[in-house]
This record gives C-alpha cells, sequence and structure tokens, in this order.
C-alpha cells in the first residue's frame, strides 16, 4: 500500500511538473514575443547588426513554437514569421540587399 | 457676336468637365454601403459556437478601442486580423489566453458568470449605449462617425499599448505623398504616427506594404476597396474610404 502510494504522489509530482515547465516556456515565450514585437516600433532605428540578432532571436523563437499545442502554435508562428518579416525588410532596405525567404 | 458666345459656352462646358471630373474620384467607384454607426467595426465571432449549441460571439471594436490600441489584442494576445482564424475556446480564455486575459472578473467582467455578454449572437449588443459613448467625442461623417485620430490627437483617451512588456514609443513619423492614377486627384497622404500609435510595423510591412520590392504602382482604389492594402483596416474598423478627404486632402467631399 505504501509502496502504491509512493508510485502515486511520483507520478503526480511528475505531471505537476511538467505542466509547470510548459506554462514556464509558455510565459518565456509570450514574454520574449511580447519583447520582439515592441522592437518593430524602433525597427528603422537600428542598426544592421541589431537587425540580425533580432532576426536570429526571432528564429530561435519560431524553433520554441514545437512544444506548443496545434492552434497556439499556427497563431504564434505567423506572428513571429511576420516579425521576422518585418526586421528583415528593415534590413534589407538599409543594406540594399534582396530579403530573404523565410528560414522554416 | 458668335465668337463671343462660343467662347463663353466653351467656358461653361470646360469648368462643368473640371467640376464632374473632380468628383469623379468618389463616385467612379461602387462604395460598399455602411452599417449604422454603432454596428460599424462590429463583428459575430462563430468558428465553432453554433456547432457547440450556442450562439455566437458578439464583438464591437468601440467598446475596446477606448482602453487599448489594435496592437494589444492583435498582437499580444494573438487575435488575427481576420475574424474566426485564432482558435479561442472557452478553456483558453479561463486560462488567461486571449479575451482571458482581461475578461478575468476582476479587469473586465469575467467569463463563467456573464456568458450571455459575449455569446448572444447579436451584433448589435449594447449599441443602445453606444450614442451616451459617442456624443462628447469629436465628430467624424463615416464608421462609427468618431474622428478616432482627432481623440488620440486631443488626449481625449489614452488607449494602453501593451499588457505585459512595455512597448517603446515608435520613431518613425515620416508622412508620405503618393500621387494619384488620376491626374486631377490629389495626392494621398500617409502619416506613419497616425498609425503607430495604433498597430505595430509589422502589421503593415512587409506582407501588406512591400513599397521596396512592389513600389505603390499597384496601390489601386479598386484593389483597397477588396480589401487589400488600406483596405486590411479601412473598410472594416478603420474609417472607411468614402472619407475620400482622409486621406486625399485635397480633394473636396
Amino acid at each position: 500500500m505504501k509502496k502504491l502510494c509512493l508510485i502515486m504522489v511520483l507520478i503526480l509530482g511528475g505531471l505537476l511538473l511538467n505542466l509547470t515547465q510548459v506554462n514556464a516556456l509558455d510565459t518565456e515565450m509570450a514574454e520574449e514575443f511580447a519583447a520582439l514585437s515592441g522592437l518593430t516600433r524602433q525597427a528603422m532605428e537600428l542598426s544592421t547588426l541589431e537587425l540580425t540578432a533580432l532576426v536570429e532571436r526571432c528564429d530561435r523563437l519560431l524553433e520554441k513554437t514545437d512544444s506548443l499545442k496545434a492552434s497556439e502554435r499556427k497563431v504564434m508562428r505567423k506572428k513571429i514569421e511576420r516579425l521576422r518579416g518585418l526586421f528583415l525588410y528593415v534590413l534589407s532596405s538599409k543594406s540594399g540587399t534582396k530579403e530573404q525567404p523565410s528560414s522554416r | 457676336m458668335p465668337y463671343r458666345k462660343s467662347s463663353v459656352v466653351l467656358l461653361l462646358l470646360l469648368v462643368a468637365t473640371a467640376l464632374g471630373w473632380r468628383d469623379a474620384g468618389a463616385s467612379a467607384y461602387a462604395l460598399p454601403e455602411l452599417p449604422a454607426a454603432a454596428l460599424y467595426g462590429n463583428l459575430l465571432i462563430d468558428r465553432t459556437a453554433t456547432a457547440h449549441g450556442v450562439k455566437p460571439v458578439s464583438f464591437s471594436h468601440w467598446t475596446h478601442r477606448t482602453r487599448f490600441t489594435c496592437r494589444v489584442c492583435h498582437t499580444e494576445l494573438e487575435f488575427d486580423m481576420a475574424v474566426g482564424v485564432t482558435e479561442v475556446s472557452c478553456d483558453d480564455i479561463k486560462e488567461g489566453r486571449y479575451c482571458g486575459a482581461c475578461h478575468d472578473g476582476k479587469l473586465a467582467f469575467g467569463q463563467q458568470e456573464n456568458c450571455v455578454y459575449c455569446h448572444n449572437g447579436d451584433l448589435g449588443f449594447r449599441s443602445e449605449e453606444f450614442a451616451a459613448f459617442s456624443q462628447d467625442l469629436p465628430p467624424d461623417e463615416f464608421g462609427n462617425q468618431i474622428d478616432w485620430s482627432e481623440m488620440m490627437r486631443r488626449g481625449q483617451v489614452q488607449p494602453q499599448t501593451y499588457l505585459r512588456e512595455p512597448a517603446p514609443e515608435p520613431t518613425f513619423d515620416k508622412s508620405l505623398k503618393l500621387e494619384a492614377a488620376w491626374g486631377r486627384i490629389p495626392p494621398a497622404v500617409f502619416p506613419h504616427k497616425e498609425h503607430s500609435q495604433w498597430v505595430d510595423c509589422d502589421t503593415c510591412h512587409p506582407d501588406l506594404f512591400n513599397i521596396k520590392q512592389k513600389t505603390t504602382e499597384h496601390f489601386s482604389m479598386s484593389r483597397i476597396l477588396k480589401g487589400e492594402f488600406c483596405g486590411y483596416c479601412h473598410m472594416k474598423v478603420a474609417f472607411p474610404m468614402n472619407a475620400c478627404e482622409r486621406c486625399h486632402p485635397g480633394m473636396s467631399r
């Protein structure tokens, strides 16, 4: 009986831990997304180096969307792709190069 | 004096043609009929509601945009601009996503005790409050008949720009002058600042406006009226195209 209780506690603990991790990831993603989207408002003032770094941040954020459930992933990816597109757009107008296609 | 007579007739004809041409811009396009002011920008969202035996959700932009800019819902809260694309569920709202970010029973009415506040299937829900809401706001002729830009300029409302992360003030405020395709139509003026106080740059660039690659040649009124370019917002929520002089300041009403 004691053994069964211990197993149950471990399972519940594992589930809770998993849930907390998902929520933490979700919050982290939301914060990073909000920070990136806020920076679009200053994109014209940023240097090409800063813009390149922002495109890379968008790429990293895109990779993290794999952990989201399908409906959230669809919206989030579209939004991040739009941010990435804006930074690339400004970057291309500053550096005089052609925009590159989406990385994903 | 036949010469003088014909000159007068010719002059009159020229004046009449010029006047007719001046108004041709507005009359040449089939502008869609607008709903009543209280209904402009209102939506019924019925992604799965009816299929689940509940009434569609009614949403009015005018009740929300005095408190929040477009970017809060359409960027931070992940609502797509197209109706019904974002898959919002009651569980999501309970978890504080989408509408639930504000409609938690504290900041705004909660979801559980007031189902009918949203699930009412009534496009005109709360429209009886509109007259009182709009009476002291700067008037406009079309759309909600409220000049939202003027309202912002006067500081009558200061809608919140973000919920989670403070969004920096937009720094790019260049006004663009876009020559019209028709010689007699005065150019359109596009002020970045008026727009960036409501939305983030990525709402328009580069998907809607990729001027560097595609130039401005294809910004035709007929395409705008079909919901492309400016029509993405300006036939639905922002002031409609009927207000020619808002974009083409040199045009008469």
